[in-house]
């Protein structure tokens, strides 16, 4: 179900399901962190329409951005890639025009197929917040989804349901792939799953999908054992609220049928906004914060 | 009683400073500071988590652990030192090694430690049997789950 | 077989037993390990907790033989006992200093009928602690000290042997041969000389043949075990005594980093005297009743005071932002922690506040939450390595 790899570059998707969890500065600094272990990264800013990764590496001026790329002014996306000061880390800064989140179906193409192509050990996407078919899109083109909340009920509520939406969005175009009309209807009813609730649960539908086709419905077990999303609870200030994304994989594993999910903390920690304010990088203005361990251990993940 | 942790520091302070914090926060922690004790205590208790301090260690220090790392049968382990000596270790253990481990260089960070032990811990829990918390009961009455 | 070698025998049988039920490796019980560390901490705490009763020793009065563990400070100016009773802690202070007089009859006959205390060795009488005080006040002179800048001076050949009179003084052998008794001493100076090693080894000598087990403490580390027991331990002790300032940073009960700084209250009274053409002994009387550093100085010594106690607050901070910097033993500690400042150099109305205030100008690598005086300045070190002594005592 997965688009195959056109290259050995490993693509990474960062998602924050609601704004203000922290994802942009997850981004940036996982990008230093992957670079820091001598991995090539490329961090590209698909924040559409309010990106501002850039300015937490400090640059300014941005001389070529995903607009130009978008707005056909350059053909080729890697014309757009720009080096920073930390090596092995270079950047594709983000759109800022207006409406332009609503990618067309045709640019958004385009712009997915020319990502995948980007050569580099690792291509960092920094997607905007929400689950826009934007977002979720964006996200199926990646290896690694890591997703970032807090430990707030509103948060780890819109986690689930990104994940949700993310597995139904993936489903549904392989049903429209194998155009099979009865198991796209029967998406739409596990949509609503309150009038239906034997597909409640990920097996409830695997079920019902089996008794249409099985070969579909092996194919799904087959993408949720290997699919493994990252879930980053950012902010935590106590065990207590690094536990949340238990209680988050709990949910994953029972309803959702996601066995592998992988669940990491990151402290709350004031080096982080001491850091912002002076436009630089956690990890290259406090490289012994907690917060810095705790990316590097997201970064270690990755690797592996 | 079998040890889910056991750490190897030849160093007192930071030895004992990890096993202290380990302790109160709950996790059944052994700590060894001679090599052949700590090969005896692996082999014994089969342990979910092996921290190994190797901050200024002899090379054959390094070389006898690196042996001890390769009878873990699967346990999560947890590489601390300086980055000269842990680029000494890696140059000894296999890529199978390293493959289930988490390597810190200094400074010391007890804290982190715990709550990377912990959440080790917990994802080798059985997650259906993690019990229902309050959150999660909030979580499903707004999921409608 | 007597009932508590009955129990020591089965208590024995069962730690076999658990060996054999571990396939014969040898693992301590961590429920035993537990227990006995619980049990030492509850000690501590419980020692720590306690009010400290200070006197000094009184002339003529003999040195008591301690029934239980006993702590230890001996220091540039004072040697103080610290031993623990029912419901507070008793230290007994003695002034370390010596003078000495040629030996007559005349002399000793006086010597004796006053219950001075002294000695004799070769051709002279050493008259010890604050007996000789009185007398050097007598012929209008200074003391000799056995130990300078924190460490057994090497301009007095027989200071050894006045420290270990002073000690005696004090302590007389245990009544339980064995008994543990915990001294204090300096950390690594940072710039000066002598060697920590050869001080803690004499001391260590002499107190295992008056029939004690030795420990040593790192006297920053006393600081930090007698006043921060509600912060788990953790926090920076710093003892600021005559002859220098020790420090350690502590974690979780570690002392983690420790070092000192050759300057104390000597080097303040020394500096103030030169730049204002007075004796030393004149300006350490006018610092211990006077010196107030809350208020501007009305006067030139105590512009002269405020100057040097500013350049030690300055030179302490300093150290211990270099130290703790550079330091690879620095563990990462997410909370802030606390100072607590010791010694009779730290004293004087106000210089928790001055040092407060200057703590403000430097940046260390780990957040301050507060900065306090402790309970009982004089003391803190004895009563640290009292409480040290009893979680060690078996």
């Amino acid at each position: 179900m997965a688009l195959p790899d056109k290259n050995d570059t490993k693509i990474v998707a960062i998602v924050g399901p609601k704004g203000g969890v922290g994802k942009t500065t997850i981004s940036a600094n996982l990008a230093i962190a992957l670079s820091k272990l001598g991995k090539n990264v490329i961090a590209v800013d698909l924040d559409l329409g309010a990106s501002n990764l850039h300015t937490l590496f400090g640059i300014r001026e941005t001389k070529a951005s995903l607009d130009d790329f978008v707005l056909n002014k350059i053909t080729n996306l890697p014309d757009i890639v720009m080096n920073t000061d930390v090596n092995n880390l270079r950047i594709i800064c983000g759109g800022n025009i207006p409406g332009i989140a609503n990618l067309h179906y045709n640019k958004k193409l385009k712009l997915i197929r020319n990502l995948s192509q980007l050569k580099s050990d690792f291509v960092l996407l920094d997607l905007g917040a929400g689950a826009s078919s934007n977002v979720v899109d964006f996200l199926i083109i990646a290896q690694d989804g890591v997703l970032v909340t807090t430990p707030e009920v509103p948060s780890l509520l819109n986690a689930y349901s990104f994940i949700k939406t993310l597995i139904f969005r993936r489903l549904a175009l392989h049903f429209k792939q194998i155009e099979q009309k009865e198991l796209i209807e029967l998406l739409d009813k596990a949509r609503d799953f309150e009038s239906y609730p034997k597909l409640k649960t990920m097996e409830g539908l695997i079920e019902a999908v089996r008794s249409i086709n099985v070969a579909a419905a092996n194919s799904i077990r087959n993408f949720l054992t290997n699919y493994k999303p990252i879930v980053v609870v950012n902010r935590a200030r106590s065990e207590k609220d690094a536990d949340t994304g238990k209680v988050l994989q709990n949910l994953m594993n029972q309803y959702l049928s996601i066995k592998s999910s992988i669940i990491l903390s990151v402290h709350e920690d004031t080096a982080v906004g001491i850091a912002v304010t002076k436009l630089k990088p956690v990890l290259l203005a406090a490289p012994r914060s907690l917060f810095a361990k705790d990316i590097e251990m997201i970064a270690q993940v990755l690797v592996r | 009683m079998a040890f889910p942790v056991i750490i190897y520091s030849a160093d007192k302070s930071r030895g004992g400073i990890l096993h202290k914090i380990l302790k109160r926060n709950g996790l059944s922690t052994l700590w060894e500071n001679q090599l052949s004790q700590t090969q005896a205590a692996v082999l014994t208790h089969h342990p979910e988590i092996f921290i190994a301090d190797i901050k200024n260690a002899l090379k054959n220090e390094i070389v006898f652990l690196a042996n001890i790392c390769l009878k873990l049968q699967g346990a999560f382990l947890i590489v601390i030192g300086g980055s000269v000596d842990i680029n000494t270790f890696e140059k000894q253990v296999s890529e199978l090694v390293l493959e289930n481990n988490l390597r810190l260089t200094d400074p010391l960070s007890p804290e982190l430690i715990v709550s990377k032990v912990k959440e080790v811990l917990s994802l080798r829990e059985k997650p259906l049997q993690a019990q229902q918390t309050d959150l999660e009961i909030d979580l499903k009455q707004f999921l409608k789950l | 077989m007597p009932e508590g070698e009955d129990l020591k025998d089965l208590q024995e049988r069962l730690a076999e037993l658990k060996r054999q039920e571990m396939g014969g490796v040898d693992v301590p019980s961590l429920d035993a390990d537990i227990k006995k560390e619980t049990i030492k901490m509850e000690r501590a705490a419980e020692a720590s907790n306690k009010p400290v009763l200070a006197k000094e020793r009184e002339i003529g009065k003999l040195a008591e033989s301690p029934s239980g563990p006993v702590g230890l400070d001996v220091g540039t100016t004072h040697i103080v006992i610290a031993k623990n009773e029912t419901n507070h802690i008793q230290t007994i202070t003695q002034l370390n200093a010596f003078f000495t007089i040629p030996k007559s009859k005349f002399a000793k006959k006086i010597l004796s009928n006053n219950d001075i205390l002294y000695y004799e060795l070769d051709e002279l009488f050493y008259i010890i602690g604050y007996s000789a005080d009185n007398f050097a006040n007598m012929f209008n002179t200074n003391t000799r000290r056995s130990i300078k800048k924190g460490l057994i001076s090497t301009d007095e050949k027989e200071g050894i042997s006045v420290i270990q009179a002073a000690v005696l003084s004090l302590l007389n052998r245990p009544k339980r041969f064995g008994e543990t008794i915990c001294f204090a001493i300096p950390g690594e100076p940072l710039h000066g000389n002598g060697s920590v090693m050869y001080h803690e080894s004499i001391i260590k000598r002499f107190l295992s043949h008056m029939g004690y087990t030795p420990i040593s403490i790192n006297e920053g580390m006393t600081v930090v075990l007698s006043e921060l027991s509600n912060e788990d331990h953790t926090g920076i002790g710093i003892s600021l005594g005559g002859g220098m300032c020790n420090i350690c940073l502590s974690y979780l009960s570690f002392p983690v980093i420790t070092y000192s700084l050759q300057l104390g209250g000597d080097y303040i009274d020394s500096m103030v005297g030169q730049s204002v053409g007075e004796p030393a002994t004149k300006i350490k009387l006018i610092k211990e009743n006077e010196l107030d550093l809350s208020s501007e100085p009305k006067d030139r010594i105590m512009t002269a005071f405020h100057i040097f106690y500013d350049d030690l607050i300055n030179k302490l901070i300093e150290s211990l932002q270099r130290v703790l910097s550079s330091s690879d033993q620095m563990p990462m500690i997410a909370n802030a922690i606390p100072i607590v400042l010791s010694g009779g150099t730290a004293m004087p109305k106000s210089f928790t506040e001055r040092f407060m205030k200057t703590l403000k100008n430097y940046r260390l690598p780990v957040e301050i939450s507060s900065v306090r005086l402790a309970d009982d300045p004089l003391n803190t070190t004895a009563k640290g390595a009292l409480i040290m002594a009893m979680t060690e005592a078996e």
